[in-house]
C-alpha cells in the first residue's frame, strides 16, 4: 500500500527530528528518495539522518560532485547519491546501485531514474514555504499499515501540535 | 629522474612526463597532453560517469604514446610511473591507476599512488622555491579547504566547507541563471558585465564565524529564490557579479584571519591558491592584493596547471621519490574519498 503524510517543518531542529524518526525505524535494505528544488534541505536531511545513525560525528558533504558518498555505520552502509549532474537514465546500471540496494540508499535528484527504483521506498519532498519553513510530503510506497502507523505516531508527537 | 604521470580522476584524461635533473630543485615539463571531456559531456548537459571511464579507457593509450613522442623518449627512460588514486570517481581512478601499474610491472620501475589534492598544492613548487610550511587555499569542483602544508606529505586542514564545494556553487548558480556547465568560466564572464554588487543583498554565510570553515549551501538557496522570477540580462550580470564578490569576500575574510593567526606563529612566508577555481581572475586579483597587504608571498599556478592535469601528478610523484625512495604496492586499491590528512 502507499501512504501520504503532509507536515510542515518550521526550522532546523524539526528537520533533525524528522530525520530521527526515519533513523529510529532503520533496517536494511532501505531506499529513500529526497526531492525538492536547490537549497530546500535535501542534503541537510541526509546529514541529520547519517549522524543519528553513526556513533561518531560524521561530515556529510554534498554528493553533487562525487555523485555518491558512502558512509559506514555500525554493520551497515549508507550510500548517499546525487543524480543532479547525470543526464542519461541508463547510467543507473553503472553507478553500483546493485551493491547499494543491499544497504541504505539516499538519493537526491532521483526523478531521472525512478523507473528503476525498488517499488518499496520512501519519498520525501521538500517545498519551501518561506525562509526556514518547509512543507514536507512523505510518501511511503509499498509499505504495510503497521509501518505507516508507527511512523505516523512518531511524527504526530512533534508536528501536529502546531 | 623522469616520471610519467596519469590523471583520470574526473573529466580530464591527462598524461605528462616531467624531468628533474640531479642537483636541480625544479622540474621540467617534457610533454603534457590533456583531453577534456567537457565537450562530449556538455552534449548531455552534465557528466556521464560510465562515458567518463570509457573515454579515459579509449584515450589513455593514445595520449601516452603521443606524450612519449612529444617528449622524444621511450618507456625505458622513464624512472617511475605515477597515477592519481584518489579522491575522485572510482571508474576513472581504476583505469588510470591500473594503466600505470601495468607500465610499472612491464618496465620493472616503481609505481607511485598520488593524492589528487596533494598534486594541486605541490605543483606550485615545480618552477619556484617555496618553503614549508605555507598556507594554501584549495578551491575546486569537489573541494574547498584551507590548509597548512607542513611537509610535502603532511597537511593540516584548518577549515573546509560544511556542505557544498565552491566549484559546485559556481555550477549551480550558472544553471539557475540558465547557463551551462562548467559554471566557473561562465559566471566569471557574466560578472564582468555587472555593475552593481549590492542589489540582491546575498547572504554571506559564516563570514563572521570564529572558525575557518565555509558554507555555500545557503547562498545557493537565496540564488534559487532570486531566480524563481525571470531576470533580464542586466540583472543576470549583476547577480553573477554579486555572487562572485560575495564568495570572494568570504574566502578573503577567512584567509586573512588565518594569515593573522598563523603567519608569525608558524613563520609562514607564502600563500598558495590552488585548484580549478583558482583560475578565476577576479579571485586571483583579490588574493594578490590581500597577500601584498600582509607581506606574504602570493603564489598561484598558471591557468592550465590550476585545472586538473597530469603534470601535477608526475611532479607530486617526483617530490615523493626524492624524499623517500619507496614505491607503492601494485595491490593498493584506489580511494574515492582520500583526505590530505591521511597521506
Amino acid at each position: 500500500m502507499d501512504y501520504d503524510i503532509n507536515i510542515s517543518v518550521k526550522n532546523l531542529n524539526e528537520t533533525k527530528y524528522l530525520a530521527k524518526v526515519f533513523s529510529l525505524k532503520f533496517t536494511t535494505p532501505l531506499f529513500i528518495s529526497l526531492k525538492g528544488e536547490i537549497g530546500t534541505g535535501k542534503t541537510t536531511f541526509a546529514n541529520f539522518f547519517v549522524n543519528h545513525l553513526s556513533e561518531k560525528k560524521t561530515k556529510v558533504l554534498s554528493p553533487t560532485f562525487p555523485i555518491v558518498n558512502i558512509y559506514k555505520i555500525k554493520k551497515n552502509e549508507i550510500w548517499h547519491y546525487d543524480l543532479y549532474r547525470i543526464k542519461d537514465k541508463n547510467e543507473f546500471f553503472t553507478l553500483d546501485f546493485d551493491v547499494a540496494l543491499n544497504h541504505c540508499v539516499l538519493v537526491e535528484w532521483p526523478e531521472l531514474m525512478e523507473e528503476f527504483f525498488p517499488k518499496k521506498r520512501i519519498e520525501i519532498t521538500f517545498k519551501e514555504n518561506r525562509a526556514d519553513n518547509r512543507n514536507v510530503k512523505i510518501c511511503l510506497l509499498g509499505f504495510n499499515s503497521s509501518y505507516y502507523k508507527e511512523i505516523w505516531k512518531l511524527l504526530k508527537k512533534k508536528f501536529l501540535k502546531h | 629522474m623522469i616520471v610519467l604521470g596519469i590523471e583520470t580522476s574526473c573529466d580530464e584524461t591527462s598524461v605528462a612526463i616531467i624531468e628533474q635533473k640531479e642537483n636541480d630543485d625544479f622540474g621540467n615539463i617534457l610533454a603534457e597532453n590533456t583531453l577534456s571531456q567537457f565537450k562530449k559531456h556538455s552534449k548531455f548537459g552534465g557528466i556521464v560517469p560510465e562515458l567518463a571511464s570509457r573515454e579515459h579507457e579509449n584515450t589513455l593509450n593514445i595520449l601516452v604514446k603521443k606524450t612519449l613522442n612529444k617528449a622524444k623518449i621511450n618507456l625505458k627512460k622513464i624512472d617511475a610511473f605515477a597515477a592519481t588514486t584518489g579522491p575522485g570517481l572510482l571508474g576513472g581512478l581504476l583505469i588510470g591507476s591500473n594503466y600505470a601499474k601495468t607500465l610499472s610491472l612491464a618496465n620493472n620501475k616503481p609505481f607511485i599512488a598520488v593524492n589528487h589534492l596533494q598534486g594541486h598544492i605541490l605543483v606550485s613548487r615545480l618552477k619556484k622555491k617555496i618553503n614549508f610550511p605555507f598556507l594554501s587555499l584549495l578551491l575546486s569542483g569537489g573541494h574547498t579547504q584551507l590548509l597548512i602544508a607542513k611537509k610535502y606529505n603532511k597537511f593540516e586542514i584548518i577549515g573546509e566547507t560544511l556542505d557544498d564545494a565552491l566549484g559546485e556553487a559556481f555550477d549551480k548558480t550558472s544553471r539557475l541563471l540558465g547557463y551551462g556547465y562548467p559554471g566557473g568560466p561562465i559566471i566569471e564572464k557574466l560578472a564582468l558585465k555587472g555593475t552593481n554588487t549590492n542589489f540582491f543583498k546575498l547572504p554571506k554565510p559564516l563570514l563572521k564565524s570564529d572558525d575557518f570553515n565555509f558554507s555555500f549551501s545557503g547562498l545557493k538557496t537565496s540564488i534559487r529564490r532570486i531566480t524563481e522570477k525571470p531576470l533580464n540580462k542586466t540583472l543576470q550580470y549583476n547577480l553573477a557579479n554579486e555572487f562572485q564578490e560575495c564568495i570572494t569576500e568570504i574566502l578573503i575574510a577567512k584567509c586573512e584571519k588565518a594569515i593573522n593567526l598563523f603567519k608569525k606563529k608558524m613563520n609562514l612566508q607564502s600563500f598558495i591558491l590552488a585548484g580549478g577555481v583558482a583560475s578565476n581572475k577576479f579571485i586571483r586579483k583579490k588574493f594578490d592584493f590581500l597577500c601584498k597587504q600582509h607581506c606574504i608571498e602570493f603564489i598561484v599556478p598558471e591557468k592550465n596547471l590550476c585545472v586538473d592535469n597530469a603534470t601535477m601528478i608526475a611532479w607530486a610523484g617526483i617530490e615523493r621519490l626524492k624524499k623517500i625512495n619507496k614505491c607503492d604496492s601494485l595491490t593498493m586499491h584506489p580511494k574515492p574519498r582520500w583526505s590530505l590528512e591521511d597521506l
